[in-house]
Parts: structure tokens; sequence; C-alpha cells
């Protein structure tokens, strides 16, 4: 890590200075930067972007002031009385040691198993019956890829179950990280920002993690809900997930895919809100980064499929109305990224997505450069198509 | 406070020395306390908020194992007791306006500060509270409390990579929020 934050910034001169910069990347980088939180190569890169470009130093400038204004709202302390009442609660009994923390580890495997599968029904429900966009969540408990290479099945751990009540932030929800695909409210509008705030404050409780043992009751869930709500069988499911690493799956998405039972057709960016009203589909995220991923996987592949998958992320499901139109959402390309970004060797391995025509695809596969997007990408939306093949 | 200071405190306090506890009150109350504000918007939350939090941190004690730096596991500690308050707390209990005049009413009471400043810390406020909570906490821990990337990952529970694309995100959503106000008005020193 490049620990030193960036003191003399480098100056052109003012008529040299652009209106404006069109280096999205840098700019998200220069947060990382000023704190010196950037990788070194990164950090040389965005220094060299600064010294071309003065709409980014006046960002670094902004970011460094309102960072200093905000280091000073923090003056509240506590009143005296606090410490008395906190000393008064302590119980008499000294903290007693040997008591086996349970860790994140061991939390993340019995999630399943403590997610009360009639609320997953219930929020499945809920979403196919009101038709709204379904957000995708992952856990916070980030698999990293070592955890991936030792990965292992679900197993209940009830000894864990009972000794978490023993340990405080273990018996507490953890933090999510959701990648949120509706659209931002009007930063003008303070009650759309709080009803915004509110349904995400909803969508907790939604969350769900799969496994590929829950491949089969989902199949059947959705199949279910989708019957009540407009008495059709569908043919197709839906996931989408968030990949916060795609190092996970070897660099190789379309070989990782294939390996899998699985043919990747399309990668492109979140397509505009309108497509995504119109199919149904999460699109849209909070991070234009984000690249969607689309997979066709026969239904007999499924549990597979979703055995692998889960090592990539938390997993959501709902119906598609056709595989054509999902295709044709996630179709839409990107805006050309910097070049100088694609240093990251994580990415370079992926090749041309090759676009095979098999019995349910639709005519038209709009295929955007893969290469180009997951050099960028701090995570893909993966949106996966499960066919019921046609006997 | 350094880690072998760390473990003798925490050793001390596992053996039952209060005083050993009022130690680590000096180090971590007030920080935690804000921490707590930030969550509950309200002095007497924050307050029963920052008394159960060190209540769990006593009573779990005797399973720190010193695997993380103390600050590390107490803030790990206190962002799940402030997750859940959050989780439990229905968002409409509080007007909006209530919120956001809660926190100039420091600004209000200290004769140091100039009328600008608490104009612009009042925005700024404002602007923190209208982000979403993921980036409102991030900016809380590391604008506010001073944590860095690594600490704020490891009490939120999610990769450093995270907290980046977090905090970049919270500052585009401030840049929206403020527009020019702090960049114009802010005083350097």
């Amino acid at each position: 890590m490049n620990r030193t934050p960036p003191e003399n910034l480098p100056e052109k001169s003012p008529s040299l200075r652009p209106t404006g910069c069109r280096g999205g990347l840098f700019q998200a980088n220069l947060k990382a930067y000023l704190d010196g939180e950037t990788s070194a190569i990164r950090g040389w890169l965005v220094r060299g972007h600064l010294a071309q470009c003065a709409a980014c130093r006046e960002e670094l400038r902004w970011l460094r002031r309102l960072g200093e204004d905000m280091k000073e709202l923090e003056s509240t302390r506590p009143r005296p009385e606090l410490r008395a009442r906190i000393l008064a609660s302590l119980p008499t009994t000294p903290p007693a040691p040997g008591i086996r923390v349970v860790h994140s580890r061991p939390d993340r495997e019995r999630a399943p198993q403590l997610m009360p599968r009639l609320a997953l029904a219930s929020g499945l429900a809920m979403v196919l019956a009101f038709g709204s966009v379904f957000a995708l969540k992952r856990s916070s408990s980030a698999i990293t890829p070592g955890e991936v290479r030792n990965a292992k099945s679900v197993q209940p751990d009830t000894n864990n179950t009972v000794e978490a009540s023993a340990d405080t932030q273990e018996s507490i929800p953890k933090a999510m990280e959701m990648v949120d695909y509706t659209p931002l409210p009007d930063p003008n509008n303070a009650l759309a920002e709080k009803m915004f705030h509110e349904r995400m404050a909803e969508r907790t409780q939604e969350q769900v993690l799969l496994g590929q043992d829950d491949w089969h009751r989902l199949m059947a869930q959705a199949r279910a809900v989708a019957h009540k709500s407009n008495s059709t069988t569908p043919t197709e499911i839906g996931i989408t997930l968030a990949v916060p690493e795609i190092a996970a799956v070897k660099t190789n998405l379309p070989g990782w895919a294939k390996q899998n039972g699985a043919e990747l057709v399309a990668i492109g960016k979140p397509a505009s809100e309108t497509s995504d009203n119109a199919t149904g589909l999460p699109l849209r995220t909070e991070d234009p980064r984000a690249n969607m991923v689309a997979f066709y996987v026969p239904a007999q592949r499924g549990p597979a499929f979703l055995g692998a998958l889960k090592h990539l992320g938390q997993v959501n499901i709902l119906p598609l109305p056709s595989k054509s139109v999902a295709s044709a959402a996630i179709g839409q390309p990107a805006s050309p990224v910097q070049a100088e970004m694609n240093t990251d060797s994580r990415f370079k391995a992926i090749p041309s997505v090759p676009v095979a025509s098999d019995s349910g695809a639709p005519a038209e596969r709009s295929v955007t450069s893969p290469e180009k997007h997951l050099k960028t990408g701090r995570y893909l939306v993966v949106t996966v198509l499960l066919t019921t093949p046609h006997n | 406070m350094t880690t072998r200071d760390e473990r003798q405190l925490v050793q001390r306090i596992q053996a039952g020395s209060r005083e050993a506890f009022e130690e680590l009150l000096d180090s971590y109350e007030t920080r935690v306390y804000r921490l707590a504000l930030r969550f509950t918007d309200s002095i007497p939350d924050a307050e029963d908020v920052t008394q159960e939090i060190f209540l769990a941190i006593y009573k779990s004690l005797g399973n720190f194992r010193g695997n993380s730096a103390l600050g590390t596991w107490i803030y790990r500690v206190a962002m799940n007791h402030c997750l859940e308050f959050r989780r439990k707390r229905r968002l409409d209990t509080l007007p909006l306006d209530e919120e956001i005049a809660l926190v100039s009413q420091d600004w209000r009471h200290d004769p140091v500060k100039s009328a600008d400043r608490q104009e612009l810390a009042a925005k700024v406020e404002a602007a923190i509270n209208c982000l979403s909570p993921l980036h409102r906490d991030v900016i809380v821990l590391h604008e506010l409390q001073g944590l860095t990337y690594q600490e704020v990952a490891a009490a939120l529970d999610v990769p450093v990579g995270t907290v980046k694309s977090r905090l970049s995100n919270a500052f585009r959503r401030l840049r929206d929020l403020l527009g020019g106000y702090v960049h114009e008005g802010s005083p350097t020193t």
C-alpha cells in the first residue's frame, strides 16, 4: 500500500486545464489516493492523471477540504454520568475467559440454516406479487479466493448456534453490503430520500443466502409463487448476484461457466431504467462501474451451477419474462474505459466471449467486450437464465 | 496503546480489575459514544447504546484472544450494536428536520465557532444524514472516527475494497448534495 498522502500536486498552466474530466475511474480512486490507500501502481497512475487533469486536482482539493471539515464535526463528549452508569451496570464477576468465540466463518456457514424457509418464500412472493425490482444483497461475510478453494458444503453447527448467544458480536446481524438497483432519489427531495432509506431498511429482511441444497426448493417456490400470481409456470429463472472479486472465478469467466455447465452469453453495463422496468431485471446499481453478466444454464445443471455460484456471492432469484428480453436488457455497451486502468492483472486472462447458438437462445445477443469491462469492474452483476429443456 | 499494553489491560480486566476497565473507558468511551450518537441521533439513546456496548465488551472480554487489535474488536462490537439499533428502530420515528437540528447543537453552544462555520457544519451534517446507511457508516467510521480502511473493513465485516468504493461513492454523493458550498466557503485552516 502506498500510505504516503500526496502533498505536492503537480500543477499545469491554467490555460491548459480542461473544464471537465472524462476519467471517471480516476475520480473514483481519488479518495483512496488522498487517504494513501491505493496500491503503488494505482497511486502512480492517479498521480500521473492528476498532472494532466485540472478537474481531478480540483476534485482532490475538494475531497481534502471536506474531509478536514468533517473531522471537526465530532466535538461531542459524553456526560460524566455515563461513566458511572456503565460502571454500575457491570456484573460483579469478572469476565470469564474460555468461552469459545464464534468466528465469522461458522457464522456464515450457519446462515442458511438460520434463514427461515418461510421468510424466503414470503420474500420471493412479495417480489413477484408486486413486480418490484429484486434488490440483490450480498452477505457482509465476504468469501475470499482462499476460502473458495477450501469451500465445503454447508453444514449446520448447532454448537456454534448455541454459543453465539455468549458472544455479543456474533449474535447480532452483520452489516450488509448491498448492491442496490433502485434508482437513487432526487437529492433535492427529502421525502423521497427518506422513503428510499426506509425501503432499504425493509429490504434487509429479504436477503437470502443460497447453496446447492436450496436449488430444488427455490425452483419449486418460484414456480409456485409465479403460478399464484399470474397462472403461468415459468420456464426460466433469473439469478443475479454481485461478484466483488472476479478473481474468484480464476479470471476466465467463459471457461469457468463452461466448466460448470453454463454458457456465458453476454457481458455489459446495466441498462437503462426503461429496460429495467420492462424486464423486471435488477439492472441498476449505485456503482456505475458494475458489470452485468448473463449465463444460460440448463435446468438440470442448475444445482451444480448454483453450488459453484454460491462461492461468488449471495444469490437472489426471480422469474424472467423471457430470455430474449433479458439478454437485450443487459446488452447495452458500456462507455469506453480508461486504458490506464487496465493494468489490473486479475482481469487480463479473460478471452472474448464466444457467441454460440443453442435451441433456446434468442436471435440477437449483444455481447460487449468482456475484457474491457471486467478489467474495470469493482464487481460483476451476474444474471443467470436457467432454462427448462424442451423435451 | 501498544499491543502489549492492550494485552496486559485485557488480562487485568479479566482478572476483575475495575480500574483497568476504567482505563479502557478512558480510551474508548468518547469514541464509542460519538459513534452511538451518530446512529441514534439522540443523546439518551446514545447513552443507552454506549452502556450496552461496554457491558457487552466487558462480558465478552473473556473471549478476546488478541487476534485483532483491541480497538478493532471494540469497534466491531460497537458497530454490531449500532446496526442492531438501526435495524430495530423505525426510521420514521424521528422527523428528518429534527435529525438535522440535533447535529448542529454542539456548534450552536460553542462560542468559539463562527457563524459561517456553524452554517457549514450544519450543511455538512445534513448532507451526511442524507447519505444511504451504507455510505454514512463508512463516512462516520473513517472520516469522523478516524479509522483506517482496514479498521473500517473489520468493523463492518466487509472487504477493504468495499470500503474504498463506498467512500468514493459517498463523497460523490456528498458532492452532489453540497454542491460548491464546501469548496467555496470552507476555511482551510
